[in-house]
């Protein structure tokens, strides 16, 4: 029985591995520049979304902090704190209302779409005013202001719904896959 | 890691001291050292040499340690990358989306950029990932999970033997999912020759040529996050079951 747990736990840390390298690759293998912030439009936010819906509220978190950060990380490093503090978030907050393995479809699709709302609205808190007083102390911080944030909600929105529709089919195709004795873990 | 025998930093004693040299050579892409982190738009082509000549430091420091073929194949990852970036942004000019956003910008930002500072960012975009992502797999070969699952394996019974397997199976699966996704990347060159293009892509006329071009743009994104996903997962099982030995 404890060998049982130790591996699944183990199982557990390397599909949180998989995920936080496949949200990397995500989000880094299409950029689509976004001009009026220097940010950029990417698909990553679907497997921080399927790791909050799959793995739960750690699982979720884990992902979604490590994995597009080490993506800001290559090219676009002025974005790493907003990317770690709001794409864990999503993952948080996705795994936390998901609920377990066996929580119903409408609660599944809230989740996401709460995780991709949260995307938007995240970017632009830091996008319009945490960066913007960051940048008077810090000269690389300041590369956006309140009109570009509010310009970055039309592509942000496109990417969270991109993000919460792949997410939740990615999720449909691996939905019937359990780790172990899944839903205790994610209590 | 693959050494050439000049540099390996795999070999550097102990682990933190290896990060922290690693971690030396990318502070000027974060803006410390003197390389332009927003680029002068009276300076554009000096700020972009800059870029270039620590580009050609790193590669160099990076050859040294993995020798040319495998910098190369990274660097054809990196402007894969890259190119993801610059001609997104050419077509979103080619369709005037580039445009709107542009004047929505000017209308409700005071500090907006120029057409000009943004193509020049394109620019600098792309070298600096052609430099990162090489620096990226060069820092993730620098610790070999090896290194920790003998650290968790210690006869003597190390005190955190379950983290650092833990850390070992995390560090492992990352890597190979890197290595997946390089694999693939040389699949889809070999069933699409032009790239960013279809094969088929004479099939299609008129105003059926866009409609097909979405379908496959859809279906190419999805089957390539499946197959990645997929093969992602299948190695985890393997791992935990070779591994979970260890210090039990």
């Amino acid at each position: 029985m404890e060998t049982s747990n130790r591996n699944t736990r183990l199982t557990r840390i390397g599909i949180m591995a998989a995920f936080t390298a496949l949200s990397c690759l995500g989000t880094m293998v299409i950029k689509i520049p976004i001009p009026a912030t220097t940010g950029y439009f990417n698909i990553g936010d679907m497997f921080v979304i399927l790791a909050g819906l799959w793995l739960g509220p750690i699982g979720g978190l884990v992902v979604g902090a490590l994995g597009p950060t080490i993506a800001d990380a290559i090219g676009f490093p002025v974005f790493i704190p907003a990317t770690f503090v709001m794409k864990g978030l999503e993952g948080l907050l996705v795994g936390l209302i998901a609920g377990g393995a066996n929580a119903s479809m409408v609660r599944k699709v809230i989740a996401a779409c709460v995780g991709g709302a949260t995307i938007v609205a995240g970017y632009f808190m830091f996008e319009a005013f945490i960066y913007p007083a960051l940048g008077k102390s810090i000269p690389a911080f300041a590369v956006t202001d309140i009109g570009a944030a509010l310009v970055e909600i039309i592509p942000n929105s496109v990417q969270a719904v991109i993000g919460v529709a792949g997410g939740l089919a990615l999720w449909r195709a691996v939905k019937g896959v359990r780790i172990g004795n899944q839903d205790q873990h994610q209590s | 890691m693959t050494s050439t025998g000049f540099l390996n930093y795999a070999r550097i004693r102990p682990w933190w001291l290896r990060l922290f040299i690693l971690l030396l050579f990318a502070l000027p892409m974060f803006g410390i050292g003197g390389l332009p982190v927003q680029l002068r738009s009276d300076a554009v082509f000096q700020d972009l040499g800059v870029w270039v000549s620590y580009g050609v430091f790193v590669w160099l420091l990076v050859g040294l340690a993995v020798g040319a073929e495998k910098l190369l194949s990274w660097l054809c990852v990196g402007v894969i990358f890259g190119l993801t970036v610059a001609v997104s942004g050419v077509v979103l000019r080619h369709m005037k989306v580039w445009e709107l956003i542009q004047h929505l910008a000017d209308y409700v930002s005071k500090s907006s950029p120029t057409v000009s500072t943004v193509e020049a960012e394109l620019v600098k975009r792309l070298i600096v990932i052609m430099i990162a992502v090489p620096y990226s797999l060069l820092v993730l070969e620098s610790f070999p999970a090896s290194d920790i699952l003998r650290r968790a394996a210690r006869p003597n019974g190390s005190k955190h033997a379950e983290l650092w397997l833990a850390v070992a199976i995390f560090l492992r699966v990352f890597q190979h999912v890197f290595e997946v996704a390089g694999n693939l990347l040389l699949a889809w060159r070999e069933e699409n020759p032009r790239l960013l293009l279809p094969r088929h892509q004479r099939d299609w006329h008129g105003l059926g040529a866009g409609a097909g071009l979405l379908r496959w743009i859809k279906s190419s994104v999805w089957s390539w996050s499946v197959t990645l996903l997929e093969q992602a997962l299948l190695f985890v099982p393997t791992a935990v079951r070779d591994w979970s030995r260890i210090g039990r």
